[in-house]
């Protein structure tokens, strides 16, 4: 149960002059929900675009398993078993709902050369596609969209948008889900409700999940552990009794007077 | 879309069975009975299924900007006519600098010439669309149309290949509308697969954000490529098949004119739809003919219009920019024509009829 699942070391990354990620170090257990928090800017959203592969970190080290990820593609990191959602929703808009999680299940196809058993439809290939989308009908159940399946994405209520998005990271079968401001634009009833999700979630499949959260408030009541960045570097980590009560996270909210 | 009737795919099947035997009978008694210029027309509008088609795939399905589709043509085209050439024909045509080993010595049937230019041009497009895409990604309209060009110039050059500028003469007219039709049909079917498979799913999701694509695991690249290089096969066919229906090409014929006119069909029957090309390859190559009118000098009232060549083409471009302007989505959209939508349509139509 105790297994490490990712293991960041001194992880930097620089833009320019500006130090987005400063020797960031930090890990995360099998089953654990571990919250990410800081104000605007913090860094946090290049934190997951490092560990996905969207950047290539200027220093550092990072551990999937057994696997380095430093220098992997995206893709690559994605069937190890990394999946994430984005902070502005990026859902595939003009396509279905329900393709929009199958699509997700692509990346189990390994050669571009599997193509031409699609194309002249011989029997592994239909079976493939069978399978892909009884999977997907049942993942959208357990999410509670399924009546929305023919729908474009698009045509979703904005909060049914953001689960749509947990749903398709989870259709590319993670070990490990970051969801990037999941509650960004909710009201305080849906947020809740998301909160309880994303709970439900991680029993259900198994996952090591981290949430960023511009709110403190929100994640208190899930998450395990808690790490907050500032200015690029990791201020505090703990759990949320530590993080609530300690004078260097008091210090870097004070000047958004939203929290605590 | 809640009022679609769906039909079973049984039913589906048989209706697309019949349709295509429809159509084959069709075509065989046009292949009977029809005047050469009309056959001539029909077959351009195979031809031009099989190049929009092509071209939907990778502008429309996957959103990258390609303008080199008249080069990967001219590559097909060549290479079936460096083929299929007769001997003697070849011994004629190279005045200037006489026909390369081993194509002086060649001369393959109609099938396999078509098969070689599909893959030759397929090959090109790989070569093209790997460095291209790996280093500029979106700029890769800008590589493709100076590649498409880059492709005539070489044709117009390489004299002891494709007899430069005097082009080649003395085609044999093998393309017929069985082969003209066989092809489109195969295209079509093929792309259609490609498109409703997990990889068209792939090719549509990059298209929608090429980001979240990839954060789903999907290799953007190597998808790319792929529909890249399937489009440049079927370019390569289609080149092949016009060559062999027109019996003479040279450099002139494959300049940008042409990508530009196979764009206007695709974006006319609606960008990522393959129904939509199919429609817009018909309607264009057909209103083309209309308005050879236009290129003839007539007479209106007292106004003596005195007949531009060239003139259908301005009308046409023009038709583009308008169409670009005002009606992007074009015939059908992203939608295709289904059994589904033509039922629900007819009894749409029905209910009509009766109130
Ligand atoms: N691609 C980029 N180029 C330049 N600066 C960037 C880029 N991405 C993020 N930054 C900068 O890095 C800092 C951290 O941004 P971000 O990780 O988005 O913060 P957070 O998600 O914590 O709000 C910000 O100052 C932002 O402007
Ligand atoms: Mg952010």
């Amino acid at each position: 149960m105790n297994e490490v699942v990712l293991e960041l070391k001194n992880v930097t990354k620089r833009f320019g002059g500006l130090t987005a990620v400063d020797k960031f170090s930090g890990y995360i257990k099998k089953g654990e929900l571990v919250g990410l928090i800081g104000p605007n800017g913090a860094g946090k959203t290049t934190l997951f675009n490092l560990i996905t592969g969207m950047y290539e970190p200027d220093e550092g080290e990072m551990l999937f398993f057994s696997n380095r990820l430093n220098g992997l593609k995206p893709h690559q990191i994605t069937r190890l078993g990394i999946a994430r959602t984005f902070q502005n929703i990026r859902l595939f808009s003009d396509m279905t709902v329900l393709e929009n999680v199958m699509v997700a299940q692509h990346c189990k196809l390994h050669s571009m050369f599997s193509m031409f058993s699609f194309v002249f439809k011989i029997p592994s290939a239909l079976k493939f596609e069978r399978n892909v989308r009884v999977h997907s009908e049942k993942l959208l159940e357990k999410v509670g969209l399924l009546s929305f399946a023919n729908e474009k994405a698009s045509a979703l209520p904005y909060g049914l948008q953001r689960k749509l998005e947990i749903a398709r990271a989870l259709a590319t079968e993670p070990k490990l889900l970051l969801l990037d401001e999941p509650a960004a634009g909710m009201n305080p009833q849906e947020t809740s409700e998301l909160m309880d999700f994303i709970k439900t979630i991680r029993d259900e499949f198994g996952l090591s999940i981290i949430v960023i959260e511009h709110d403190m408030k929100v994640i208190m009541g899930i998450c395990e552990r808690i790490y907050v960045m500032d200015y690029g570097k990791l201020i505090a980590e703990g759990t949320p009794k530590q993080i609530q009560s300690n004078p260097l996270v008091i210090k870097a909210y004070l000047g958004e007077e939203v929290l605590l | 879309m809640g009022m679609v009737k769906r039909l079973s795919v049984k039913t589906k099947t048989v209706l697309t069975i019949l349709f295509v035997v429809l159509m084959a009978l069709l075509i065989a008694i046009a292949d009977r009975k029809a005047s050469d210029y009309l056959v001539l027309i029909l077959n351009l509008i195979a031809i031009n299924i099989v190049f929009a088609v092509s071209l939907n795939l990778i502008n429309g399905i996957t959103g990258i900007f390609s303008l080199g589709h008249a080069g990967f043509i001219a590559i097909g085209a060549y290479t079936s006519v460096l083929l299929t050439l007769p001997i003697e024909q070849k011994e004629m045509s190279y005045l200037i600098k006489p026909l390369i080993y081993p194509f002086n010595r060649i001369e393959l049937p109609f099938l396999p010439a078509v098969l070689i230019a599909g893959l030759v041009s397929a090959g090109f497009g790989y070569l093209v669309a790997a460095p291209s895409l790996r280093l500029i990604g979106d700029y890769l309209a800008i590589a493709t149309l100076g590649l498409g060009e880059t492709i005539r110039v070489i044709a117009n050059n390489a004299w002891s290949i494709t007899n430069g500028a005097l082009g080649l003469k003395g085609i044999p007219p093998y393309t017929n509308l069985y082969w003209s039709w066989g092809w489109a049909l195969i295209t079509v079917v093929t792309v259609a697969s490609l498109v409703n498979s997990s990889y068209g799913r792939a090719l549509k999701a990059i298209r929608e954000d090429s980001i979240a694509a990839k954060a789903m695991g999907i290799n953007v690249f190597s998808h790319q490529v792929m529909s890249f290089v399937v489009g440049s096969f079927f370019a390569g066919v289609g080149g092949a098949l016009w060559a062999h229906l027109i019996t003479t090409i040279d450099p002139k014929s494959f300049t940008f004119t042409k990508t530009f006119e196979i764009l206007i069909m695709v974006v006319l029957g609606g960008l990522g739809s393959i129904s939509g090309s199919i429609i817009g390859a018909a309607i264009y190559t057909v209103g083309l003919e209309f308005l050879r009118v236009l290129e003839s000098p007539f007479k209106v009232w007292f106004i003596n219009y005195p007949g531009v060549p060239g003139m259908r083409m301005v009308v046409l471009s023009v038709l583009l920019i308008v169409l670009m302007l005002f009606w992007q989505r074009g015939i059908m959209g992203r939608n295709e024509l289904s059994w589904d939508l033509v039922a629900s349509s007819f009894s749409k139509f029905k209910r009509g009829g009766k109130r």
